[in-house]
């Protein structure tokens, strides 16, 4: 069964408007016949019966605007709105069947989902949800068990031991939030979220948009806002010092962070640890090949021992 | 009102215990390695009493200069009487000194708040971050955009940044790329200064002047000028969209202006306009961030390690950032 993003256990609960409904029922009944919109429909709600559904009897065929209406409620009712619309735009770009199919009223549409709090990402095909409305950690989509390639950033105190034992605790957790906050700020931003923080680091992950180049830009914005945090507002007695590693790869979407088991977070936190020193961040080798060349020539190669090179950003200034 | 304390000594905390128990003032008491660390951010709410016994010479003329650099008010309690020169300390930006004797018949709120009335007036000689308009001639403007009135003369500070080679962009581009990089330029600036008052007033299609009134505070447009400077690959690559790299200049500047509305400023006549507009054009090296010596003295001191005297223009001594690659 072809696997349509955006069909969740727990689907977004976004507000149907009147008007989307309007839109949708005309989108469906201009653009196919009734045979198409049933194939459709069984692509989200297996053997969806349209007969059983509208009541017309086998025999008779039903008119095109009766078939859509059906479809279109059936689908508000189960809750199955974004998803529903996610396939019409991916019909209207790659046809149904072999067939190719012009879907009117998309944009509108999608226009009336964003009022509704749930954008579209083209680079994903998916909608999620609005981050300037609503922020959640599966975007509001993503399903619980499910395979997704993620982009994950993790960052890390250096010298977190030290730091505590030189410096007065409320003091110490002042950096922390403020660590915190430059973080937050530079991954949301991007559409990011943060998965899991642990007071002097934590986890982030990006899903949407150009995940890798989000996720780069993530880090080097939190290297440069912690640079102007150290020379301005740092009240410790030493400089606040992170690493960062940004790394991609598949992992099981798991809403509770506790059960989350992943070779790609093991490997990003590996990275971290191992290969990244203070005030850099290190970028494994698939994530610098998706990165554009203005940025991706900013990264230094590490040569270091291993079978995929790694890369570093570090900020330098001239002599 | 938040009054620090820096002592390891029981007596000179017995000399505070009157200020302990007033409702006006909220005593914390600190150990004096502590002062750098609580000291760092302190604002105008914040008085800060340093016992200097137990500190060597430069200890204590260190943590005076960490304090006067910060702009925090402070006075020295001296138990023991090892000071020489008293009034040098006032010189170098105390408001306060607890002798001897007054060490032993004990602080009163009502002595604080004299203190705190003197040290309140003077704040220029306070350190970085604060003006004294009186002194200066700058027509500080404290609700910011709220203060400001047309045809009515303001201290601004005055921020000149620019493209650079628009031509060699034009070139490259194509007119839609070429007109939606200027958009997105003046968008970026637009976001980067608003946090802290700035709008631009005067901008052509590759660049312009950002004014932002001027409280008599910091200097907060200097740290995002420094920013933007640092975040010029992101703006690159997240911005515009087109993996071409793009780079600005930026020139700061302080000086008064009398205000018109942005769009109906062609009568002007301005030295501070003529004065930025040339240092920005003529000056400032593609890709390079200058400021002037009067806004440098003004910047955040962590900020000022990070630039470098770069000559005069028009008889103003310059300021120049140090890169990043």
């Amino acid at each position: 069964m072809l696997v349509i993003p955006g069909i969740g256990r727990e689907p977004y609960r976004m507000h149907v408007s009147g008007w989307l409904i309007h839109l949708l029922v005309r989108a469906l009944a201009e653009s196919m016949d009734v045979r198409s919109m049933v194939h459709m429909s069984r692509r989200l709600i297996r053997n969806y019966d349209l007969y059983e559904r509208t009541g017309f009897s086998r025999n008779m065929s039903i008119p095109n605007k009766d078939a859509a209406a059906r479809i279109v409620r059936d689908m508000k009712d189960r809750e199955l709105i974004i998803p529903f619309v996610t396939l019409l735009i991916d019909i209207h770009q790659k046809g149904l069947g072999g067939r190719k199919y012009r879907i009117p009223y998309l944009k509108e549409a999608v226009r009336e989902m964003e009022k509704a709090g749930v954008i579209y990402d083209r680079n994903s095909r998916m909608f999620c949800e609005n981050p300037l409305v609503r922020r959640t950690n599966n975007w509001g989509v993503l399903r619980e068990h499910e395979e997704y390639i993620f982009t994950f950033l993790h960052t890390d105190l250096v010298g977190n031991t030290e730091l505590v034992r030189r410096n007065p605790e409320d003091i110490v957790h002042a950096a922390y939030s403020d660590l915190r906050k430059i973080v937050q700020s530079a991954v949301e931003k991007r559409n990011g979220r943060i998965w899991n923080w642990e007071g002097d680091g934590g986890l982030a992950a990006f899903y949407f948009s150009n995940k890798s180049t989000c996720a780069v830009l993530s880090a080097i914005e939190i290297i440069h806002e912690l640079y102007i945090y150290n020379r301005i507002s740092c009240r410790l007695n030493k400089p606040l010092r992170v690493r960062i590693a940004v790394h991609s790869g598949p992992c099981r979407f798991r809403r509770d962070f506790e059960q989350l088991e992943s070779d790609t977070v093991n490997k990003t936190i590996e990275i971290q640890s191992r290969h990244t020193r203070p005030d850099t961040a290190t970028i494994s080798d698939g994530v610098y090949h998706m990165l554009d060349g203005t940025l991706a020539g900013r990264m230094e190669n590490l040569n270091v021992q291993t079978s995929a090179p790694f890369y570093s950003y570090k900020l330098k200034w001239e002599k | 009102m938040d009054i620090y304390l820096f002592t390891a000594n029981d007596a000179v905390r017995k000399c505070f215990k009157p200020i302990s128990g007033s409702r006006l003032y909220t005593l914390h008491e600190h150990p004096p390695d502590e002062l750098k660390a609580r000291t760092a951010g302190a604002g105008e709410d914040v008085f800060v009493y340093l016992d200097i016994e137990g500190l060597t010479h430069p200890k204590q003329r260190a943590a005076c200069r960490v304090l006067s650099e910060r702009g925090v008010r402070y006075g020295i309690i001296d138990r023991t009487g090892s000071v020489d020169d008293i009034p040098l300390l006032f010189f170098n930006g105390a408001s306060d000194y607890i002798g001897k004797t007054l060490a032993r018949t004990g602080m009163t709120a009502r002595r604080l708040r004299k203190t705190l009335g003197y040290s309140s007036g003077t704040p220029a000689e306070r350190g970085a971050g604060t003006v004294r308009t009186a002194d200066s001639g700058y027509i500080v403007s404290p609700e910011g955009w709220r203060s400001i009135r047309v045809g009515e003369e303001y201290t601004f500070c005055l921020m000149y940044i620019e493209l650079d080679q628009p031509s060699g962009l034009r070139n490259k581009l194509s007119d839609v790329q070429f007109s939606t990089v200027m958009e997105t330029f003046k968008k970026f600036v637009q976001t980067s200064v608003g946090p802290v008052g700035g709008k631009p007033w005067i901008w052509n299609d590759f660049g312009g002047l950002v004014l932002v009134p001027f409280d008599g505070g910091g200097f907060g447009v200097a740290v995002t000028s420094f920013r933007m400077i640092l975040s010029r690959r992101i703006f690159c690559v997240e911005e515009t969209g087109l993996d071409i790299p793009f780079s600005y200049r930026i020139a700061l500047d302080i000086g008064n202006i009398v205000y018109k509305e942005s769009g109906d400023t062609g009568t002007i006549v301005s030295d501070a306009i003529n004065f930025i507009f040339h240092l920005g054009k003529k000056f400032v090296k593609p890709g390079n961030f200058c400021l002037t010596e009067e806004v440098f003295n003004m910047a955040p001191e962590g900020l000022r390690r990070s630039f470098r005297p770069c000559g005069s223009f028009e008889g103003k001594k310059i300021r120049r950032m140090r890169l990043p690659l």
